[in-house]
C-alpha cells in the first residue's frame, strides 16, 4: 500500500450532492410511459398497423375508380384480379373499395362510440365518486340494474326500437356501453380521494374544481385511456354482431360486419368474399388488443419500477 | 347466509321488473304497424288481431296484463307465428342452445384452465408463447371468422365434420369449438396471470420453505387460489356464450334459441323479442346470483351475511 | 467467543446474488460471508434494500430463479454446500433442518387452507406422519406457540386469526419439524409494538427449548439487543462490520454502525437528545460505486473512500470492520455514539 499518500486520508465528510442526487433520471409520467411503450415492439407494430389501416380507410375509396354503391352486373362474383384487387360481390361491386369503405364506417363507429362512452362514463362516474354518500349509492345501483342486461342484448333491444342507421347504431352502442366506464372512473376517484396528496391539496385550500383537474384527472387518466382503447374494438365487434343478426348497417352502405356477414353466406362458393373483410376486421381487433395491452403496461403507474 | 340470499333475491326481482318495464315501453314506442308484413291487412282482421293481443286497450292496462302474465311465466303469443306462444318456442329452441352452451363452457374451462396452468409453469417457454398467441387471437378475432374458417376447412375441404345442421354429436363439434374458443383464450390468459401472481406470493414462499415439492406447491397452493377469481368471472362469460351463440347458430344452422331470436329480430316479432330478452336477462341474472352463492361456499374468506 | 469450527452450523462464504431485470443486472448481494454457531442467534442488520433478505432467502435457495441467480459463493450447512444440492435434496433440508418465517403474517399464510393443514404439510412430508398424527402434532405446536383453544384453531382459516396469532402460527409451521436453524426475516416489523414484544419473547423461549439457531434479519436494533449474541451489519450488499452484540453496540467502528445506533430511540437517554438520522439514500445497486458504498453519506469520508473498497480489519477474533478509518494513516475519530457499557 505504498502508493497511498497522506492526502487521501483527510476527512472531507459526505458530499451532499452525491447523497441527495437522484440516482436515475426522473421522467415525467408521459415521457416514462412513452419510453416504455417504445420498448414494446409488438405494441408499436400494432400501432403502425392501425395507422396504415386508417390511412387506407380514408384514402383507398377516394383514389379508386370504382364506387362502393354501384355494381357492374356483368362483373358479378369475380375472383380477385388486377382490376378488382379483392374481387367483386354478387352485385358486381368492387370489394376492394367496399372493404375500405366498410373499414371507414367500422372505425368511425368504434371511435365515436368510445368517445361517447368515455364522456358519459366520466361524467356519471366522476360525479358519483366525487359526491359520494347516498347519491353515489343510488347512482351505482342504477348502473348495476341497467347493466345486469348483457351488453349485446341491450344493443339489440335499442337498435330494434330505434332502427338501424349509422347514427342510431352509435347511439345504441353508447347507451348500452357507458356503464363499465362509469364504474371504472368512480372506483378510481374513490381510491384517489383517500390518497394523502389529495388531503394535502385540500388542507392547502385548493377548491373542488382545481382538485379535479389538477389531481384527480391526471391520476385516473392512464386507466381511462386504456379502457377507451379497448372500447373501440368492442364497439366495432358489436356492430359486426348486429350486422350478423340483421340489425347492422343496411345496404348499399357497408361495414366490416355486414361485409363479413355477406361473405359467410357465400363462403362455400366464393370464399374470397369473406377472406378480405375478415382479415381486416381481425387485424383491427388484434392490433387494438395488442396496442391496448402495451398501453396498459406503459401507463399503469403501479407497474412503474 | 340466509339473509344474504333473501336480500339478493329481492334485488334480483327488482332488476327483472325494471328490465321488463324498460323493454315493454321501448317495444311500445315502436313506430308503424306490427302486423303489416308487406300486404295490406283488412281493417276487421286487424281489429281482431289487436283485440287478441290486447293492443286496443290503453297502454297502462296492457302493461298491467303484461306484468301479470310475465309473473306467471307466460310470455304471450308470437306476433308472426300467431298460433304459437313464446314459451313453446323457447321450450323448443332453448334445449339445443343449452347443450351447445354447456359444451362450450366445459370445453372452455377444461382447455382454458389447463393451457393457463401449463403456460404459467412453462413461463417464457414455447408453450407459453403458444398460449399468449392463442389468447390474443381468441379474444380479438371475432367468432364468426373462426366459425367460417372451421366450416370451410374442417367441413368443406377436409370433410371431417358436417357443414351445418343439428342431427347428432358430430354436428356439435365445430359450433362448440367456435363458441368455446374465446372462452379457452380468456381462461388461459387469466389463469396464467393469476398463477404467476400467486407463485410470487408470500404464502407460496412459505410453502416452499416448508420443503414441499414443486408439484405439491403448485397443486395444493397455487392452482386452487388461482381458480377462485375465475369463478367470479363465470357470469359475464356465460353471457358472452349466450350472445355468441346467436351468430354461431346462424352460421351452422343450429335450430336453437339464438336462431329464433335472430329471426324474431329480422321479422320485427316484438312479443318474441320481448319474451326472449326477458328470458335471457332472467337467466343471466340468475346465473350471476348462483355464481356468487357458489363463490361464498368455495372461498372461506367470503362471508355471505351482510 | 473463539471461533470453534465444530460449533459452526452454517457458514456462508463470499455469496454473490444478482437479479436480471429489464434495466440490467442488480447486484443485490456482493460477496457476503458470515457464520452461525449452534444454538446461537445471529442478527443481520441494515436499512431496507441492503440485501439482507436476499441473503437469507439465498441460503435456503428460495430466491426466484430467474430473475435471481446465485453467481458465486458457498453456503455450508452441516457439511453440505446448499448451493450445490439438487432441488429434491434441497426440499428435504427446507422445513426440516432450516425453516423460515417472513415479515408479513397477513400474506404469508395461504388464505384458503386451514391453519392446521398448513402446519401438517411439513410434518407429513418430512416426518412421514399420518394425517391424524400430524394433526395431533399441529394442535400441540399451536399450544406451544401460545394460541388458546388449539384444537378449535387448528380447523380455522388464516383470516380468522389476528396478525400476532398468524405470526405465532407461522412460527408453529417453522418449528414443527424441529429445525436446527430458523431464519426470521423481519418477524416483528409488521406487528403492533406490544405484539412485537410477545413474539420476541416467544422466539427467545423456543430457541432455548428447541435449541435452535436463529438468523434474525431486522433493521430494528432494539430487537437485536433483545435477542442476538452476534451481529452482522450489511450495507449495499456487503458486510461492513461484524462482531458480538457488545462489540457492535459499545465498540462499533464503522461510521454506518454509529449512524444506525444514533438513529434508534432509547429509553435511558435524555429525552432532549435528538435522534440523528442518516441522511441520503443507499446507492443504486444497478451500478454500485467503486469505493466504499457508504462514502457518499459518511461524515468521515476521505478521498480514498471514494476510490477503493477497504479490506477487513480484525479488532478481535470475531470483530471485524471494513473502513479506511482503521488505516494507520487515517486520523483518529472518537466513537460519537452515546451508548455506554452498562447503560443497556
Amino acid at each position: 500500500m505504498a502508493e497511498l499518500s497522506k492526502d487521501k486520508f483527510v476527512i472531507e465528510g459526505k458530499r451532499t450532492s452525491d447523497a441527495e442526487s437522484i440516482v436515475r433520471p426522473s421522467l415525467t409520467y408521459w415521457a416514462d410511459a412513452w419510453r416504455r411503450l417504445k420498448t414494446n415492439k409488438m405494441a408499436i407494430t400494432a400501432m403502425v398497423i392501425l395507422i396504415i389501416v386508417t390511412l387506407f380507410a380514408i384514402f383507398a375509396p377516394i383514389l379508386s375508380e370504382f364506387d362502393y354503391r354501384t355494381g357492374d352486373l356483368l362483373e358479378v362474383n369475380r375472383q380477385p384480379d388486377a382490376e378488382h384487387w379483392f374481387g367483386t360481390d354478387e352485385l358486381g361491386r368492387d370489394l376492394y373499395v367496399r372493404v375500405w369503405e366498410g373499414t371507414r364506417i367500422s372505425l368511425f363507429i368504434g371511435i365515436v362510440t368510445a368517445m361517447l362512452n368515455f364522456t358519459i362514463g366520466v361524467l356519471y362516474g366522476g360525479i358519483s365518486g366525487y359526491v359520494g354518500g347516498n347519491i353515489d349509492n343510488i347512482m351505482m345501483r342504477i348502473v348495476e340494474i341497467l347493466f345486469s342486461i348483457p351488453y349485446l342484448l341491450w344493443v339489440i333491444m335499442l337498435t330494434t326500437v330505434m332502427g338501424s342507421g349509422l347514427f342510431t347504431i352509435i347511439v345504441a352502442l353508447s347507451i348500452a356501453g357507458w356503464g363499465g366506464m362509469a364504474r371504472l372512473v368512480r372506483g378510481q376517484i374513490l381510491q384517489i380521494k383517500e390518497m394523502e396528496f389529495v388531503m394535502a391539496a385540500k388542507t392547502l385550500g385548493a377548491d373542488a374544481g382545481r382538485i379535479i383537474t389538477k389531481h384527480l384527472i391526471p391520476n385516473t387518466i392512464g386507466v381511462i385511456i386504456i379502457s377507451v382503447t379497448f372500447a373501440i374494438p368492442t364497439a366495432i365487434f358489436a356492430e359486426a354482431f348486429l350486422s350478423f343478426i340483421g340489425l347492422g348497417i343496411k345496404v348499399p352502405y357497408a361495414s366490416l360486419g355486414s361485409l363479413s356477414k355477406d361473405g359467410t353466406r357465400m363462403l362455400l362458393v366464393h370464399p374470397y368474399q369473406l377472406v378480405f373483410p375478415s382479415i381486416v376486421i381481425s387485424l383491427i381487433m388484434l392490433s387494438f388488443q395488442i396496442f391496448g395491452d402495451g398501453l396498459r403496461d406503459a401507463l399503469d403507474p403501479r407497474l412503474r419500477q | 347466509m340466509g339473509r344474504y340470499i333473501i336480500k339478493r333475491l329481492i334485488f334480483m326481482f327488482i332488476s327483472l321488473w325494471l328490465i321488463a318495464t324498460i323493454t315493454f315501453f321501448l317495444m311500445h314506442q315502436l313506430p308503424g304497424d306490427p302486423f303489416s308484413d308487406g300486404k295490406k291487412v283488412q281493417p276487421e282482421i286487424l281489429k281482431n288481431l289487436e283485440a287478441k293481443y290486447g293492443l286496443d286497450k290503453p297502454l297502462i292496462v296492457q302493461y298491467g296484463t303484461f306484468l301479470k302474465n310475465t309473473a306467471k311465466g307466460d310470455l304471450g303469443l308470437s306476433l308472426k307465428y300467431r298460433t304459437r306462444t313464446v314459451n313453446s318456442m323457447i321450450a323448443q329452441g332453448f334445449p339445443k342452445s343449452l347443450t351447445l352452451g354447456l359444451w362450450a363452457v366445459a370445453v372452455g374451462l377444461v382447455f382454458g384452465l389447463s393451457f393457463g396452468i401449463i403456460a404459467a409453469l412453462n413461463n417464457k417457454g414455447f408453450f407459453d408463447y403458444f398460449v399468449i398467441i392463442l389468447a390474443v387471437l381468441g379474444v380479438s378475432v371475432p367468432n364468426f371468422v373462426f366459425a367460417s374458417i372451421f366450416q370451410y376447412f374442417f367441413a368443406r375441404e377436409f370433410g371431417w365434420f358436417p357443414v351445418a345442421g343439428w342431427k347428432g354429436p358430430m354436428y356439435m363439434v365445430l359450433p362448440v369449438l367456435a363458441l368455446g374458443l374465446r372462452l379457452i383464450a380468456f381462461q388461459a390468459r387469466m389463469m396464467k396471470t393469476n398463477m404467476i401472481e400467486i407463485m410470487g406470493s408470500d404464502y407460496v414462499k412459505t410453502a416452499k420453505a416448508k420443503g414441499l415439492s414443486k408439484t405439491s406447491v403448485v397443486i395444493k397452493h397455487v392452482i386452487r387460489n388461482a381458480i377462485l377469481p375465475i369463478v367470479t368471472m363465470l357470469g359475464p362469460l356465460i353471457a358472452g356464450i349466450v350472445t355468441g351463440s346467436f351468430v354461431i347458430e346462424q352460421i351452422f344452422a343450429v335450430p336453437g334459441m339464438g336462431k329464433f331470436f335472430v329471426d324474431a329480430v329480422n321479422q320485427y316479432d316484438f312479443t318474441l323479442i320481448l319474451g326472449t330478452t326477458l328470458f335471457y336477462a332472467g337467466l343471466l341474472i340468475f346465473m350471476v346470483f348462483l355464481v356468487d352463492i357458489l363463490y361464498g361456499f368455495i372461498d372461506p374468506r367470503i362471508r355471505l351475511d351482510d | 467467543m473463539a471461533r470453534d469450527k465444530s460449533r459452526v452450523l452454517l457458514d456462508v462464504k463470499d455469496l454473490r446474488v444478482s437479479f436480471d431485470t429489464y434495466a440490467g443486472e442488480v447486484q443485490a448481494v456482493r460477496g457476503v460471508s458470515f457464520y452461525v454457531n449452534k444454538g446461537e442467534a445471529l442478527a443481520i442488520v441494515g436499512e431496507s434494500g441492503c440485501g439482507k433478505s436476499v441473503t437469507a432467502q439465498s441460503t435456503m435457495q428460495l430466491i426466484p430463479m430467474p430473475p435471481g441467480r446465485i453467481k458465486d459463493g458457498s453456503v455450508m450447512f452441516n457439511g453440505k454446500d446448499l448451493t450445490k444440492l439438487t432441488d429434491r435434496q434441497m426440499e428435504s433440508v427446507r422445513g426440516s433442518e432450516i425453516s423460515m418465517i417472513f415479515q408479513d403474517p397477513m400474506t404469508s399464510l395461504n388464505p384458503t387452507m386451514k391453519v392446521g393443514k398448513q402446519i401438517m404439510e411439513g410434518l407429513i412430508k418430512h416426518q412421514r406422519m399420518s394425517k391424524s398424527e400430524a394433526k395431533k402434532k399441529a394442535i400441540e405446536m399451536l399450544d406451544v406457540v401460545g394460541i388458546p383453544n388449539p384444537d378449535k384453531r387448528v380447523e380455522q382459516y388464516p383470516h380468522e386469526f389476528s396478525g400476532g396469532m398468524r405470526q405465532r402460527a407461522m412460527i408453529a409451521i417453522a418449528l414443527a419439524c424441529n429445525p436446527k436453524l430458523l431464519i426470521a426475516d423481519e418477524p416483528t416489523t409488521a406487528l403492533d409494538v406490544t405484539i412485537q414484544a410477545q413474539i420476541l419473547d416467544l422466539m427467545k423461549g423456543l430457541q432455548r427449548d428447541f435449541d435452535t439457531s436463529i438468523i434474525l434479519i431486522t433493521h430494528d436494533l432494539g430487537v437485536v439487543a433483545d435477542m442476538a449474541q452476534r451481529v452482522v451489519v450489511m450495507y449495499a450488499g456487503k458486510v461492513i462490520e461484524s462482531g458480538t452484540l457488545d462489540e457492535i453496540f459499545y465498540d462499533g467502528q464503522h461510521p454506518y454502525t454509529w449512524g444506525l445506533l444514533n438513529s434508534v430511540p432509547r429509553l435511558d437517554t435524555n429525552a432532549k437528545e435528538k435522534l440523528i438520522p442518516i441522511e441520503g439514500t443507499p446507492p443504486d445497486l444497478f451500478s454500485p460505486p467503486k469505493g466504499c458504498p457508504f462514502a457518499a453519506r459518511c461524515d468521515y469520508a476521505m478521498p480514498i473512500c471514494r476510490e477503493e473498497m477497504p479490506e477487513e480489519t480484525f479488532l478481535t477474533e470475531d470483530h471485524f470492520v471494513k473502513c479506511w478509518l482503521q488505516h494507520e494513516m487515517a486520523p483518529n475519530i472518537e466513537n460519537p455514539t452515546k451508548i455506554k457499557r452498562g447503560g443497556k
